[in-house]
């Protein structure tokens, strides 16, 4: 009786553990791609991309693999999200290239027909299949990539098929190819910390009498403003170290300001960095690591500061909470020498 | 007393020069240019600086011409100032009406620049920009003070069709995929919140603008999703990787609720098991990009829930197994 049990519990576990195995091997999957193949050069464009269009002619272009011969079938299948198919007639399709008399078309539902091909001799090149815009197909109602899948019955003797299919592309209502100028617009703005009321020019930051008790400061609001669906990235770049003559007080080392031992602009060490404060809300910005997350020197080369991806109004007056904060930070220790000291930090913006 | 007057009046007269000359930024129009150009072939083209209406007093504007190169996977460009003894070097073909003007509230006002080629480009896209500025200066402020000073960029993208060389007759855009994967170390996640790289290559010689397409989302052969690639309509530069982010997410799903708010969501609106993201660049494309990624939802606080059930059951099951044992064993 106890060796009964004792089995049952044996099998349990082992079944447990056969579970889990499984279970790892599944997750241990790796991540796998692969790609479309079959007819090569598939390409599907629309005469008009528009959720919903209707009145949309297609063409289909491809190239065999297998030549085609006379009497040879091409069936064309597509999403019947596409509607307006079933309406069609042989006079609103056409197959043409390279050696293609004629084409007559059958077997005509919604999402699929056929084409029977006259030939006066085997087509190896480019063959484009066009569906005319009138009375043409209507659009899907949503956005997407749609698949139209091309089978060739070579001869039309149903021994030798070839396969493929291609992707088009509906959701787009500016379908204009733009070779001209844009009509968007960017701006950026240095405000007063946490304020509507813009810096006056020159504009400064002003870090006050350094003492080596105390982490001197000055802070300022950055705006910028773009109509870029993109959005927009700022650079930042100094002239030069916060200096006085040949005197510099040392810019920070270390990943955050850390070189001394200590994370961030510490008094009595005589250092000076600058860090993003506040990265706002409302325009998803993005400060470039590290510079919103400790004290960092100001670099001497022009390098991304924050970005972000998508419309801003930042650089309106009123739009306080959007805004980048930057805070300079400057500390001396009893060698620092005496004297005024100073630096150029210049921004710019461009679109992405 | 008159000490004190004219302190007054220095005042008023300090104040008032200060409220004559506060500072705006000037929003610039466009932000882009894109044409074509062949050799000899000029081309004028303006550039609006806008006079916003918060602006009191006269604000000087000043202009000049960098030149620009794109850099890294995602937006960096480098700016830089054209040496003038290259002369390919498109930036060095610019010539703007001014170099500096005034603008007050309300103004639109127009600097016109014009382009020649000189015929030493490459052919394809090359790369210049404009750069508007409130401040000239690289002098330095007196005190213990940081001076600050802002750039606004108006990039400019020339296709050269033709140089000394003749026609370009290899102009060409040649995407291809570099990666379409998971940003992730496992290709399983406990909630949808999927995110995705991808990078494209332009082998081409032209810029390739705002390629588009979608990411479905399938599970069991049907799809469940649809995410718009490249929403941004980010551009592909000439001989360059750009790189792309995009993330599956259900958009009510309580992200930022606790543990019971996220486990009840997942009881309600259950996602496990095996998933497919297709990718199709499928415009402005050349050839089109088709990938796929697959990858598991295993909701673990589910799992994690009826794991506990389940070994609470097995448990009690056993105890009450051994003690019906022990009872048997006992009468023996």
């Amino acid at each position: 009786m106890q060796s009964q049990f004792s089995n049952k519990t044996k099998r349990l576990i082992l079944g447990i553990l056969a579970l889990i195995a499984i279970v790892s091997i599944v997750l241990s999957f790796n991540q796998q791609t692969s790609k479309a193949a079959g007819i090569t050069n598939i390409n599907i464009s629309l005469t008009n991309e528009s959720i919903s269009a209707a009145g949309v002619g297609v063409t289909i272009e491809f190239t065999p693999n297998t030549p085609i011969t006379n009497g040879s079938v091409i069936n064309i299948d597509y999403d019947t999200a596409f509607t307006g198919g079933a309406s069609l007639t042989d006079g609103d399709i056409s197959v043409t290239g390279t050696n293609i008399t004629s084409s007559t078309e059958s077997s005509i539902i919604a999402g699929s027909f056929e084409s029977v091909l006259t030939t006066s001799g085997t087509v190896t090149s480019t063959v484009t299949v066009t569906i005319d815009n009138a009375p043409g197909l209507t659009n899907p109602s949503s956005a997407g990539n749609y698949q139209w899948s091309i089978s060739v019955n070579i001869g039309g003797t149903s021994v030798n098929y070839d396969n493929g299919a291609g992707l088009a592309y509906v959701g787009d209502a500016n379908d204009v190819n733009v070779t001209g100028i844009i009509g968007s617009t960017l701006d950026l703005q240095m405000y007063v910390q946490d304020s509507s009321t813009p810096l006056v020019l020159p504009y400064t930051c002003n870090l006050g009498a350094l003492n080596v008790g105390a982490v001197s400061s000055c802070s300022y609001d950055i705006g910028f403003s773009t109509n870029s669906s993109g959005g927009a990235t700022v650079k930042v770049a100094a002239d030069g170290q916060l200096r006085n003559g040949l005197n510099n007080i040392a810019a920070c080392t270390g990943t955050n300001c850390n070189g001394d031992g200590t994370t961030g602009v510490t008094a009595g060490s005589a250092e000076y960095g600058f860090v993003i404060s506040n990265t706002g809300t409302g325009c998803s910005t993005t400060p470039v690591a590290p510079y919103g997350t400790a004290d960092q020197a100001v670099p001497l080369s022009s390098t991304d500061f924050f970005s972000n991806n998508t419309l801003c109004d930042g650089a309106a007056s009123g739009s306080i909470n959007k805004r980048i904060e930057v805070t300079h930070k400057a500390s001396i220790n009893a060698a620092t020498v005496v004297g005024t000291y100073n630096q150029l930090v210049t921004y710019t913006i461009f679109a992405n | 007393m008159e000490k004190f007057i004219v302190l007054v009046l220095l005042f008023v007269f300090c104040t008032g020069f200060v409220s004559l000359n506060p500072a705006r930024a000037i929003p610039v129009s466009p932000d882009k240019y894109f044409f074509e150009l062949s050799t000899n072939e000029s081309k004028s083209f303006s550039l609006n600086l806008l006079g916003k209406e918060n602006l009191t007093g006269n604000q000087s504007v000043f202009i000049y011409v960098l030149g620009m190169k794109k850099t890294g996977e995602e937006n960096d460009r480098q700016f830089y100032i054209p040496d003038p003894k290259q002369e390919n070097d498109i930036a060095n073909w610019i010539e703007l009406n001014t170099n500096s003007l005034d603008l007050k509230k309300g103004d639109v006002k127009t600097v016109t620049w014009s382009i020649k080629n000189r015929g030493l480009a490459n052919c394809g896209t090359n790369l210049a920009a404009i750069v508007v500025s409130e401040s000239p200066r690289s002098d330095l402020i007196p005190g213990n003070t940081v001076a600050l000073k802002n750039e606004i960029i108006s990039q400019i993208h020339v296709q050269i069709k033709s140089n000394n060389n003749g026609e370009c007759v290899d102009l060409k855009y040649n995407t291809r995929l570099i990666e379409f994967s998971l940003d992730s170390k496992t290709n399983s996640f406990d909630q949808p919140q999927v995110p995705f790289i991808t990078r494209v290559q332009n082998e081409g010689n032209l810029i390739q603008r705002s390629p588009k397409g979608f990411i479905d989302i399938f599970q069991g052969g049907r799809k469940i999703e649809t995410i718009e690639f490249n929403p941004g309509s980010l551009d592909i530069y000439p001989n360059t990787v750009r790189r792309f982010e995009n993330i599956w997410v259900d958009k009510n799903y309580p992200y930022r609720g606790n543990y019971f708010d996220q486990l009840v969501y997942e009881i309600r609106s259950p996602r496990f098991g095996y998933y497919e993201a297709r990718l199709g660049i499928t415009k402005n494309s050349n050839p089109e990009i088709l990938s796929t990624v697959s990858f598991w939802i295993i909701p673990w606080r589910i799992i994690t829930l009826f794991g506990i059930i389940l070994i609470s059951t097995l448990l009690v099951f056993l105890i009450v197994r051994y003690s019906n044992y022990r009872k048997k064993k006992g009468r023996i």
